[in-house]
């Protein structure tokens, strides 16, 4: 009960809340304009580390070669209307209640911040020169890899951030699907992994052919 | 008001009324109306609606959530309305055999 708990208490259930559920506090159009602002943003960031976005969930940091910078930017809303669609068809079959298009693209569309962590951290040069190496010596001549043990650190950083911002974004996703379509348990789990592979596939052929 | 018992959760009746002013008592058996079987919660949330003119987008901004929360929690609501409403409730003579 809300009014029983504490002060402090109460102050860690929002801030669980801002960072796992922010849906609970904003969706709609303000939640569709933050979130294309942040998928814009995360696809220049990228760009200037030579990474792409190219998959719903996927980040890539790129070989030392300029892509122009509307490619990651595409990547990213892409996957944001990929999944969108998916999760509005799954969640009008499923949910009850009334869906809202504004609400599903909207939550979708914010739930794709911490994707503009990972660019920002990939944009660390030590990273990206381990990063390149490792394509370009390692991978593509099989030669020794010679690098800053500083360059590695940093690498493995990188590393472990991407990951915890993909695992984020993605419990994002579920909670953004499961606020907008006012769905819970096993059946809105099912459906959100069958769009998550389904959008994956889907994003993955449709990259070969768009770009 | 309490609408369920304390002891086995079972909904709670009216067994008498009483007017203050002149001390009139009416006893009977008497079943809580159903806004009264709602939690508080519920209520306050009802009548907040009430004010809002039935605009969840008021309400929204009222209670600084966003308009899927409330429609929600609104769509909980008519589903406890529709569980109340379809639970029978024995008089206690029948309950007690």
């Amino acid at each position: 009960m809300d009014e029983l708990a504490t002060p402090e208490k109460l102050s860690e259930k929002k801030l669980r809340l801002w960072l796992f559920n922010p849906f609970h506090y904003v969706a709609g159009g303000k939640a569709l304009a933050i979130g294309a602002g942040c998928i814009i943003a995360s696809g220049l960031v990228a760009a200037l580390s030579n990474s792409r976005l190219d998959g719903v969930i996927d980040f890539h940091s790129g070989p030392p070669v300029q892509n122009p910078a509307w490619l990651p930017v595409s990547d990213g809303f892409l996957a944001w209307v990929l999944m969108g669609v998916l999760l509005l068809i799954g969640g009008k079959v499923i949910s009850r209640s009334r869906v809202r298009v504004l609400d599903v693209f909207g939550t979708q569309a914010l739930a794709r911040f911490p994707h503009l962590i990972t660019a920002l951290f990939a944009l660390i040069p030590g990273a990206r020169r381990y990063s390149q190496n490792l394509q370009v010596k390692l991978l593509a001549s099989g030669a020794p890899l010679q690098a800053y043990p500083m360059d590695g650190f940093l690498f493995i950083l990188t590393m472990i951030v991407a990951v915890l911002m993909t695992v984020w974004m993605v419990v994002l996703m579920y909670r953004a699907f499961a606020v907008s379509c006012n769905v819970s348990g096993g059946k809105a789990v099912g459906v959100f992994i069958a769009a998550l592979i389904l959008g994956e596939v889907i994003s993955k052929v449709a990259l070969i052919y768009l770009f | 008001m309490p609408s369920v018992c304390p002891g086995c959760e079972g909904p709670l009746r009216v067994k008498r009324l009483e007017c203050p002013g002149c001390g009139t008592a009416v006893e009977g058996d008497f079943e809580l109306p159903l806004l009264a079987r709602l939690s508080p919660d519920d209520r306050q949330f009802i009548l907040s609606l009430l004010q809002a003119s039935g605009s969840l987008k008021e309400l929204s901004a009222l209670y600084g959530i966003s308009y899927p929360t409330v429609r929600n929690r609104l769509d909980s609501l008519i589903a406890r309305v529709e569980q109340i409403k379809n639970k029978t409730f024995p008089n206690p003579e029948e309950r007690h055999g």
